[in-house]
């Protein structure tokens, strides 16, 4: 049970770092529908 | 059947295009009452009568076909290539009643390129107010077209122009002004020399170069320099160009002599005479001033309740949770990670969507655009034009949209310094960070009698400090690439208007929104990792904790209680995060800061709103999550490793605002500033110089203060 959290967590954890890394190293999409006056558009 | 019809949006800036646009599609998309709002294409569907659909361009707003920004060009470029796949069946022209002089301008050029042309004019539920009427009748007859009279905000005679656009193929497609007749013998050898082609769009290509080199020329046309046909010198055309503008306002000064009437004696002139007022050389700035710290004062006053109230929600959440939930990882990462980090961000709900209803309501009364007027004046002192207040002051909200509305700016230089200082305007993702510090360290009480308090005065000067900064910045930055030619800025004066109820909540939601689950996804992904490696560690300090802590004490006879935090804070000291905090410790100490200060400044770079998050669930790993602490008391009961006493005081805090207020801390801002400068060198040098400037006002600040 313990170990099985601890794999959750660690899979958690690898995939927030992917997330973040790619958010903001990876690619730069052109992101041309990112509205005007729209902060969302990362 | 179903067809489908490609329809463009055209008209002057400001003339509610996106309003109708939003009308027509159903979409959403931004509406503002100053120019310059929007600045890329938008695209939307329309369902007409018998299965047949509308793709709806929203295109920037033109004064006319000549073209000298990037924005304007946008339009040019659609109407003048016919084998692109925006160049519309229809284009649409919107008009405002009461500019329809200045607008028929614009109409009458693209009619001249035999697009088959609706003419709507807009606002028409201003006219009775105004006291204008118009003969239809006898413009449609002389402007050789289909005239719809729309109000986009009482939606009105959209019906009308849906059905104008089914029936686009009975429209009219010949030009009702003859531009040739301002140098008749040039034009003729031009028709000579291409049969095949549009006499006035030649004229626009060879033109258009003139004003706009970059612009990319039709395929068909790319002939036309290399052949052997006269050419005009720059000041011929651009001589030429002016006499076809005075052609044009003829014909349209006696159409709307026959089409128009207003009856002064009616229409009451309440614009001007609070424009004498908002305008004034010394009233207009006190004025506003006392706007902005009506304001301020404002979202102290009224976010404080629900604040607090959240805090303490996510505080009990937490503890609740971990009180239910099977002790484990999964429990502890929740408990102690997620929800605190959520609880740093969703506790400024109420002060963001307070920022934006008063960003919303002064955009939509039009008085945002006086601001733009009186910032104007302050902005030719330091060498830049009106142009660059547009994106300075949307720069409230958010830089990106501001970064995005310098493409009305014409001169590259003035247009590239504009996006460099951008960032310096305090944006809404500075808020929570001055507002949880200025709690902290601003002494609570009031001036003028109560009406103020010290905190909105310090959180006021915040926004003039990042006003001043970027003015003074755009000034320094204009001595070392000095701007050749400055935009020529013709600030668009709307009218006065009741904010719309609807208009004002949607914006209030879309951005609150848009804040929540920005920051919210960001501070999710940290909050994981952060709780990670604050929670293992390695090595002998970390696993022996226990031990090596009971016995240091063993003396001192602490409750277990007590005990059992000094364990925990021993374990955060030695866990991963620990050893990069202690890294980076030597850095930020000097300006006051201890290590998790420090951490949390790191991971701000992705989001400035994560910082109190990341501060919440670094102090949760270390309290042992049995205690309800709110994030506002947990900081309040930090202690500076190094000179004892609070941590946040009045010292490191100043020093704090101050960085905040300086550093580029948004990695999103310089992704747009690439994208639109087209290179890493900009990005990178703003980057590098406002960290600089950041870090060296915090050290003086703190140094001095301490
Ligand atoms: N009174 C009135 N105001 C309108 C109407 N349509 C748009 N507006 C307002 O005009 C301003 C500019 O609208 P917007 O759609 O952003 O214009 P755009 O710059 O042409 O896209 C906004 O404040 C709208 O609320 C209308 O039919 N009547
Ligand atoms: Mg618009």
């Amino acid at each position: 049970m313990y170990t099985a959290q601890i794999i959750v967590v660690v899979i958690l954890f690898v995939i927030a770092l992917l997330w973040l890394l790619r958010k903001y190293i990876g690619q730069s999409k052109d992101s041309n529908n990112c509205g005007n006056g729209d902060c969302g558009c990362k | 059947m179903a067809r489908s019809i490609k329809v463009s949006l055209i008209g002057n800036p400001n003339t509610g295009k996106t309003s109708l646009f939003n009308r027509l599609t159903g979409l959403n998309q931004k509406v503002g009452n100053y120019p310059g709002i929007t600045v890329e294409k938008k695209e939307g569907i329309c369902k007409l009568d018998r299965g047949i659909k509308a793709h709806i361009l929203d295109l920037p707003g033109t004064y006319s076909l000549n073209t000298t920004s990037l924005d304007e060009s946008v339009v040019i470029e659609t109407l003048l290539d016919r084998t692109s796949k925006d160049f519309p069946d229809v284009a649409v022209v919107v008009s405002d009643v009461e500019n329809l002089k200045r607008n028929l301008l614009l109409f009458t050029q693209i009619k001249d390129l035999e697009i088959p042309t609706i003419l709507v004019i807009n606002m028409a539920d201003r006219m009775k107010r105004k006291a204008i009427s118009l003969d239809i009748k006898q413009l449609e007859e002389d402007l050789k077209t289909k005239v719809v009279l729309v109000s986009s905000r009482k939606n009105m005679g959209v019906e009308e122009l849906k059905k104008a656009i089914t029936d686009f193929k009975s429209l009219d497609i010949e030009p009702c002004v003859n531009a040739s007749v301002i140098d008749p013998v040039y034009f003729e050898r031009l028709r000579k020399a291409y049969p095949n082609q549009l006499l006035y769009k030649l004229w626009l290509v060879i033109t258009q170069d003139v004003n706009f080199g970059k612009i990319d020329r039709n395929r068909d046309l790319t002939d036309l320099k290399t052949t052997s046909f006269e050419i005009k010198s720059e000041a011929d055309l651009k001589r030429l160009q002016h006499k076809e503008t005075v052609v044009r306002y003829q014909f349209i000064n006696g159409l709307l002599k026959k089409a128009l009437s207003i009856d002064t004696a009616t229409a009451k002139d309440l614009r001007s005479r609070l424009d004498r007022i908002l305008l004034h050389k010394i009233w207009g700035y006190l004025i506003f001033f006392t706007v902005l710290l009506v304001i301020f004062q404002a979202i102290y006053d009224w976010s404080g309740y629900p604040m607090d109230f959240i805090d303490e929600s996510f505080a009990s959440l937490s503890s609740w949770l971990s009180n239910k939930l099977p002790a484990g990882p999964i429990a502890d990462l929740l408990s102690e990670g997620i929800i605190p980090g959520l609880g740093g961000i969703v506790i400024f709900i109420p002060q963001i969507a307070f920022l934006f209803l008063f960003i919303s309501i002064l955009e939509e009364s039009g008085y945002m655009s006086r601001v733009v007027f009186l910032m104007d004046h302050l902005m030719k002192k330091f060498g830049l034009s009106g142009k660059s207040v547009v994106p300075l002051v949307s720069g409230t909200a958010c830089a990106i949209p501001a970064v995005m509305a310098t493409r009305n700016i014409e001169d590259w230089k003035e247009r590239l310094i504009t996006i460099l200082v951008v960032p310096f305007t305090t944006c809404s993702a500075r808020l929570p960070v001055y507002l949880i510090i200025v709690g902290l360290v601003i002494p609570e009480g009031s001036i003028l009698g109560g009406l103020l308090s010290y905190q909105a005065l310090t959180l006021m000067l915040l926004y003039l400090l990042g006003f001043a900064t970027a003015i003074l910045g755009a000034w320094v930055l204009n001595k070392i690439l000095p701007i050749n030619r400055k935009s020529f800025f013709v600030m668009e004066m709307p009218a006065y208007k009741l904010p719309i109820l609807k208009n004002v909540l949607y914006t209030v939601l879309e951005k609150t929104k848009s804040f929540v689950f920005g920051a919210g996804k960001i501070i999710m992904a940290i909050s994981v990792i952060l709780w990670v490696l604050a929670s293992y560690g390695l090595g002998e300090q970390y696993t022996n904790a226990e031990q090596i802590v009971t016995e240091k004490y063993e003396s001192e006879n602490l409750s277990e209680k007590d005990l059992n935090q000094k364990i925990a804070s021993h374990k955060l000291e030695y866990s991963f995060i620990g050893y990069i905090g202690k890294g980076i410790e030597p850095v930020v100490a000097p300006l006051g800061y201890d290590w998790k200060i420090g951490i949390a400044i790191v991971s701000s770079f992705a989001a400035r709103e994560v910082f109190v998050g990341t501060l919440a669930t670094i102090y949760s790993v270390e309290s042992d999550g049995e205690d309800e602490l709110t994030i506002k008391n947990r900081m309040k009961e930090e202690v500076n490793p190094i000179l004892g006493g609070p941590l946040f005081n009045f010292a490191s805090g100043i020093s704090l605002l101050l960085f905040y207020a300086f550093a580029m801390q948004c990695m999103s801002t310089l992704a747009i500033v690439k994208r639109e400068t087209n290179s890493w060198k900009w990005p990178a040098i703003q980057f590098v110089a406002m960290t600089v400037i950041a870090y060296a006002s915090a050290l003086a600040a703190f140094q001095i203060l301490k």
